[in-house]
């Protein structure tokens, strides 16, 4: 496959105020192939924006390179520049203009000129389906509006890679299918490569070709989404909420001595309790959430619940398949939210 | 080069769709001065000011034809003329005009001997301005009555010093205008009697009727510089296009154009504080992610601020005139006719005003940072430059809105000789605009 986007040893190293160094990137190196929807994922802190921002050319590596259709965004900028479509996670327009004062302005930037200029805006506005409010200002528009604007700002140089910084966040259901729509329809009609950056789990697994995770300044996981998986060897969840037992320790014993079942987990949730005095006190809750790992969960979902059925009441069954949610909560211990 | 100027164009069009934006960079300068002018101007004859407190010293030695300094003298201080030969010329409210109102409704005039003392009386307070007759003024305004000595001698300029304070500028423009419209008769009168000597010493036999004549058939020439008598008014008398105008014309013209540099130093910074917004709102970081460089970037914003001021003054300048014109229902232009001195001081200011601008901008780590250091530096070039209706002596000349209004009124005053207040304002604006981008350009960064 063509790459589009190389990283060589990319590393950003910030100076404190006391001069003591932070290695926010730490000799990033990964590829990523023409026309593929590649979407990066780490927790905030990470090195995520700092190595965007690099290979976007907004910053300057402290050492290594990154390289856009082949050119150096170091030796070449200009020319790798052109090549790249911006869509910040922020509405990066002016809302005292209208949306097509913007697309106007920022056209320019990328020195489009005259008929040229035209022909690109009516081409986005289009694409974006943005004719009737085009001559309106920024800041009469919803979120969702702004949004595309937003986006159509970033198509105007025909770019071969376009990064898009969280551009769902914040609107509604209906224009975040949309959008999502939209970043198909740039790959498989544009060819174009997509950089895609979200906080939501769903997000990520439904568009992207491949994933990278970073983490600590380092790109600690890269694949297609059934690669991670496999990587960390991930298996089924199945997660049973019951009656709280009166013997949990026999229950827990059946469960465990089960020859597919790798873990058993159990919790209870502990209610609060204030009086009137503001004194406390604790007390345990009525129910209780045995989660159950195996390796094909479905399968032995039946087994599971005679088990549990014989001690105790079941309130309700889910069967989880590892996620990217998983995959990310393996390698880094935390959430993405977090 | 297309980049920068569509920066510039968009940093221009933002500040001329924001009506909230206009109306605090052209009308409040324009209601402020208008306020002024008319509370000090008499304008409209609505609002009239009181009597100016003025310590008059003379000390003139007078002349062959008498002591023309005390004729000065009295005039502004209301007092009858002396004439050596018969009592005084009495100043009749009677015989004066009714439109015209006497001096002592304008001047508080009080005699005094001592120079030090009148003008230590100015820096106390205790007068606006002191009006100063030299010893020599008669030598000087009159001429000889010798026809050799009148073809070797000139007519030389008069020396009268009107000291002011520059907590009273607006008082003290009065005065030096009253001072003026005094005066001038006597230089006109004493350019005719040198015509009239050496038409008379033509005729041989009229030059020994002149010789032998008494001495004190010229002291009569002292009435005829009576105010009462009409030939003495603050109506006109023009010398220059100074005394043409009128104390509100006067008024708009330093105190509006102090304005208008006033308040286009805060359309710098605020203008370039836009920087800020765009880092928050990621346009910044979109701007420098396309192929356009940080140096286009920081030269469209300069230039957009440039434009935004210029226009700013100039529209200030215009519309100032406009009233100037309401008020005497004619046309008038308040600003001369030398149009290239004119564009020439205007684009100077400009870049002394964006160079402060820049430099703020540049110095401060934060928008809020820049605008109270902003305000700060405004409110300080403002108290020292005049833009509240006083100056603080040679102080003044620390600030941009002094050597400005100074040039806007040589200009005004019909003199074009504000090379001074170019060179000023352009080494200062090139200055600060060299530090100030210099600094800026680390805000231009993500």
């Amino acid at each position: 496959m063509e790459t589009m986007v190389e990283t060589k040893g990319l590393r950003k190293t910030f100076m404190r105020k006391d001069s003591t160094p932070i290695h926010a990137v730490k000799a990033v190196s990964f590829s990523i192939y023409r026309g593929e929807i590649f979407s990066l994922l780490g927790p905030n802190g990470a090195g995520k924006t700092t190595t965007i921002s690099m290979i976007s050319g907004l910053i300057e590596p402290s050492e290594g390179d990154a390289f856009i259709g082949g050119y150096s965004i170091r030796q070449q900028a200009r020319q790798a520049k052109q090549l790249i479509g911006v869509v910040p996670q922020e509405i990066a327009l002016y809302p005292e203009l209208t949306a097509r004062q913007n697309l106007w302005f920022f056209g320019r930037m990328y020195s489009l000129r005259g008929k040229e200029l035209k022909m690109r805006m009516d081409e986005v506005i289009e694409f974006m389906d943005l004719e009737e409010r085009q001559h309106d200002r920024i800041d009469t528009f919803s979120g969702g509006m702004k949004r595309r604007v937003n986006i159509a700002a970033g198509l105007l140089n025909r770019p071969q890679l376009i990064y898009m910084d969280e551009p769902t966040a914040g609107v509604d259901p209906q224009n975040r299918r949309r959008i999502l729509d939209t970043v198909f329809r740039l790959r498989d009609e544009y060819q174009m490569t997509v950089l895609y950056t979200t906080h939501l789990m769903e997000e990520a697994e439904e568009l992207s070709d491949r994933i990278g995770i970073i983490d600590h300044g380092e790109i600690i996981a890269l694949g297609t989404q059934a690669e991670l998986t496999e990587r960390i060897g991930a298996e089924d969840r199945l997660v049973i909420e019951v009656k709280r037992p009166s013997d949990e320790q026999t229950l827990l014993d059946a469960l465990r001595a089960h020859p597919q079942a790798s873990k058993v987990e159990y919790q209870v949730d502990h209610l609060k309790d204030i009086d009137r005095r503001g004194g406390s006190a604790v007390t345990p809750a009525e129910e209780a959430v045995l989660t159950v790992y195996c390796q094909n969960g479905r399968k032995l979902l039946a087994e599971v619940l005679n088990i549990i059925e014989q001690q105790v009441e079941i309130s309700s069954i889910e069967v989880r398949q590892p996620d990217l949610e998983a995959v990310f909560l393996n390698l880094t211990g935390r959430a993405l939210r977090d | 080069m297309e980049k920068i100027l569509t920066i510039a164009w968009k940093e221009l069009y933002t500040v001329s769709t924001d009506r909230v934006l206009l109306l605090f960079m052209l009308g409040t300068p324009l209601a402020i001065s208008l306020i002024i002018g008319l509370a000090f101007g008499s304008s409209g004859g609505e609002l009239t000011i009181g009597a100016i407190s003025v310590a008059v010293v003379n000390l003139d030695q007078g002349g062959g034809e008498g002591n023309l300094g005390e004729t000065v003298a009295s005039i502004l201080l209301s007092e009858p003329i002396a004439r050596s030969n018969e009592a005084t010329c009495q100043l009749s409210s009677e015989s004066a005009p009714a439109e015209i109102r006497p001096l002592s409704s304008f001047l508080n005039a009080k005699r005094l001997d001592d120079p030090e003392l009148a003008r230590a009386g100015v820096d106390d307070g205790i007068y606006a301005a002191a009006v100063i007759i030299p010893a020599d003024f008669t030598s000087k305004v009159n001429p000889p009555r010798d026809p050799s000595l009148l073809e070797q001698t000139q007519l030389e300029k008069t020396q009268v010093e009107v000291y002011g304070s520059g907590a009273t500028a607006i008082s003290v423009t009065i005065v030096r205008s009253i001072a003026e419209t005094v005066i001038q008769p006597f230089v006109t009168a004493s350019a005719a009697i040198r015509g009239t000597v050496q038409t008379i010493f033509a005729n041989p036999l009229n030059a020994i009727k002149f010789m032998s004549a008494d001495e004190s058939a010229f002291a009569g020439f002292a009435c005829a510089y009576n105010p009462n008598l009409g030939n003495i008014s603050l109506e006109r008398q023009a010398l220059n296009d100074v005394q043409a105008r009128s104390a509100f014309e006067q008024i708009l013209i330093r105190f509006g154009s102090a304005q208008a540099v006033f308040f286009s130093l805060f359309t710098a910074w605020t203008g370039l504080q836009s920087v800020y917004r765009d880092r928050n709102t990621w346009v910044l970081q979109r701007l420098l992610s396309s192929p356009t460089s940080r140096q286009s970037i920081l030269a469209g914003k300069l230039l957009g601020v440039q434009w935004i001021i210029v226009l700013q003054i100039l529209l200030l300048l215009v519309f100032l005139s406009i009233i100037a014109s309401i008020s005497n229902g004619a046309f008038t232009f308040l600003w001369g006719n030398n149009w290239l001195a004119l564009v020439m001081l205007l684009l100077s200011v400009s870049l002394a005003v964006s160079g402060v601008g820049v430099f703020v901008v540049g110095l401060a780590r934060t928008p809020e940072q820049a605008t109270l250091l902003g305000t700060m530096v405004n409110m300080g070039l403002a108290l020292l430059g005049g833009a509240f209706g006083f100056r603080l002596g040679e102080f003044s000349k620390l600030s941009l809105i002094f050597w400005a209004v100074d040039g806007f009124e040589s200009l005004s005053s019909g003199d074009a000789a504000i090379e001074l207040n170019l060179l000023v304002l352009l080494v200062q604006g090139l200055i600060l605009f060299s530090v100030g981008s210099w600094l800026f350009n680390r805000r231009v960064q993500v």
